[in-house]
């Protein structure tokens, strides 16, 4: 266990002392602190614009004006852009942590090393995980604590109870999301024999689950997915094609599973209570954790197949 | 002869460079995923427009059979260009990935083999290398976005089985020419970087952090930023204004919101590159059907920060590779 704990140790201090891990982290949290800011100045002009309608109808002599379709938002609305930055930077810095936890040692050489050492492949992957783990943790924490601060220098939308539980629901899902990412990541810097090849395909991979498989399966283009109000109102096609692609690819979309679930948690529109779509997402949760477990059963596998402390890694 | 010494000096490297990208693995799976993402992207829009026609049927038919007034059900109207949104999207996406591939691999081959002492001993210079690797790699670019375009060319006429005209032959073939221009700014981002950090991988980690950027996040927050996308369906629709100038008179008073929105979205060159392809390809509904005249006129600036875009990034390439001491003894 002593062994676990120092190899994690060692991977968090490293990582923090590598420049481009800084830069990636550095755009993650100043996405952070200006997605609330964006989500209120977004909310705010609507408003007023809705104001400005208003005055604009009276004036024409229409007196029977809908109500401010923004009222029906709560404050935690302002973070929906949230999910975006973690869906897409987010998952990028995970898969750069899982690629440098690794790759770092294929290239100095020092695995034949620590093989020497009294040291197995699970003990090497669960502290190589632990420290992906703790890493992810530490900037989901911050996330979250900026996220926090900006609600109460924002004025009048501050967060109630259930807004900061919602909130604290959808970082620990986001942890689990990322984490997935960051064994992706770890699983090709195991098995690539090329480094720029073990960083091109966590990539592909995450595109793939992030842009391609919801448009195979709701017809929306990529981009229209990262929009979380569109996000939010994906309808089925009423097509045989996109019946048979939800049906058969749907388990498969974990980045659609992320965003539908943290729309429904942050975008509540609808009112469902926090219990209920915590229910109405078990699918979409035991997904990712099947994923997770399958990512790092096939990075213990990797390891041990592949006998990595005798290969040689080239750029 | 001089000039024709060092034409075909720069023609060698340019083949050298092309045959060892067509042999390279990662450029290879880059450029497969980028064509079946093309097609699959053409099938899925032909199959979301076909669901569009089943759904229009359908409320006809319900409205006809309860003798309902049908007049206000739009008929989806189809324009074979406007399915090629997402394949244009995937440009944006997967084929600025493949342009950085092909700028890191393009740099990291000499770097990791150390073949540039070998290749300095020959009587070639800098600048020559520099011309002959660029255009080595755009003309790969050309090939793949070549490939590409004549596919769904292909799939839209025989597949598809309807007729193109030639205007729309030529949209296709200038969406064609400036998706190179396009490719070609993510190519030179990513050879300066390889150029200028010491660490590789770290250079490949900047591009994709550069790539996320200009690619996803700022057209993201530009999007998100719109007021009329705040709210499902749209606020104008949602509180009955439907007439455009209406819209227009309200927004007057936000212009400066407008405006900082717009520059925002106008400082990510791939906002430039898509708005000009979605007009050309009449996929923004208000370009479709204008002449290309016309459309290159009103996105004269658009076409402007494309080309700047790709000069500028192309000559610091060039600078620091003829400035810097690339053998590291």
């Amino acid at each position: 266990m002593n062994k676990i704990f120092y190899i994690a140790k060692e991977e968090i201090k490293i990582l923090f002392r590598e420049k481009i891990f800084f830069t990636l982290l550095g755009v993650f949290v100043v996405m952070s602190l200006i997605s609330s800011f964006l989500g209120f100045m977004a909310t705010n002009t609507t408003t007023s614009i809705y104001n400005s309608s208003v005055k604009f109808l009276i004036q024409k002599g229409i007196n029977n004006i809908p109500p401010n379709p923004m009222l029906s938002f709560g404050a935690l609305t302002d973070f929906r852009n949230i999910i975006i930055y973690m869906f897409l930077i987010g998952a990028l810095l995970a898969v750069v942590i899982g690629h440098r936890s690794f790759i770092r040692e294929r290239k100095s050489g020092v695995l034949p090393i620590l093989f020497s050492r009294p040291i197995s492949s699970n003990t090497l992957f669960f502290g190589k995980a632990l420290g992906i783990g703790i890493t992810i943790f530490s900037i989901i924490l911050s996330a979250f604590l900026i996220g926090i601060l900006s609600s109460l220098l924002l004025p009048y939308r501050h967060l109630l109870f259930d807004d900061i539980l919602r909130l604290i629901i959808f970082y620990i899902f986001s942890f689990f999301y990322l984490l997935f990412f960051g064994f992706v990541g770890l699983l090709f810097a195991i098995k690539t024999k090329s480094e720029s090849l073990a960083l091109f395909i966590p990539i592909c991979i995450w595109v793939g689950i992030s842009f391609v498989l919801p448009e195979i399966i709701s017809g929306q283009n990529p981009t229209a997915l990262l929009n979380p109000i569109a996000m939010g109102q994906v309808q089925v096609q009423n097509s045989v094609f996109f019946s048979l692609m939800q049906t058969y690819l749907q388990p498969f979309s974990i980045g659609g599973q992320y965003t539908s679930f943290a729309l429904q948690l942050i975008n509540n529109t609808s009112q469902t209570s926090l219990i209920n779509v915590i229910l109405n997402n078990l699918s979409n949760i035991t997904t990712l954790f099947i994923s997770i477990i399958g990512t790092s059963t096939l990075c213990i596998y990797s390891i041990n197949k592949n006998n990595i402390g005798k290969d040689e890694i080239y750029e | 002869m001089k000039f024709m010494n060092n034409v075909y000096q720069v023609i060698t490297v340019a083949k050298k460079e092309y045959i060892d990208a067509l042999k390279n693995r990662v450029f290879i799976i880059f450029v497969s995923f980028l064509l079946i993402l093309t097609f699959v992207s053409i099938i899925v829009s032909s199959f979301d427009f076909q669901a569009k026609v089943i759904s229009y049927q359908t409320a006809l038919a319900e409205l006809q059979a309860s003798h309902q007034i049908i007049q206000n059900l739009t008929a989806p109207e189809f324009y074979p260009l406007q399915l090629l949104r997402g394949t244009i999207e995937y440009i944006e996406i997967i084929g600025a990935i493949l342009a950085i591939v092909l700028g890191y691999l393009s740099i990291a081959k000499e770097k990791g083999n150390n073949t540039l002492q070998l290749l300095f001993t020959r009587p070639i210079s800098k600048i020559k290398l520099f011309f002959g690797k660029f255009l080595g790699n755009v003309l790969l670019l050309t090939s793949v976005s070549g490939f590409m375009f004549f596919g769904i060319y292909l799939i839209i006429s025989l597949i598809g089985k309807t007729v193109i005209t030639n205007i729309e032959i030529e949209k296709i073939f200038l969406s064609f020419i400036f998706s190179i221009i396009y490719l070609s700014t993510f190519f030179s981002i990513s050879a300066l970087l390889a150029l200028i950090f010491k660490s590789l991988s770290n250079s490949l980690i900047l591009s994709f952090v550069i790539w996320i950027v200009f690619v996803l996040v700022i057209p993201q927050i530009g999007d998100t930023l719109d007021p009329d996308n705040q709210v499902p369906g749209g606020l104008f629709n949602k509180i009955g204004i439907t007439q455009k100038s209406d819209q227009l008179t309200i927004l007057k008073d936000f212009s400066s919101y407008e405006k900082a929105r717009d520059s925002l979205e106008q400082s990510s060159f791939t906002k430039h590159y898509e708005r000009l392809i979605f007009a050309l390809l009449g996929i923004k509904d208000m370009y479709n059907g204008k002449t290309i005249n016309f459309i290159i006129n009103d996105k004269n600036s658009d076409i402007l920060w494309l080309v700047s875009a790709m000069i500028l990034s192309s000559t610091l390439t060039s600078i620091i590779f003829t400035k810097k001491k690339l053998i590291n003894k």
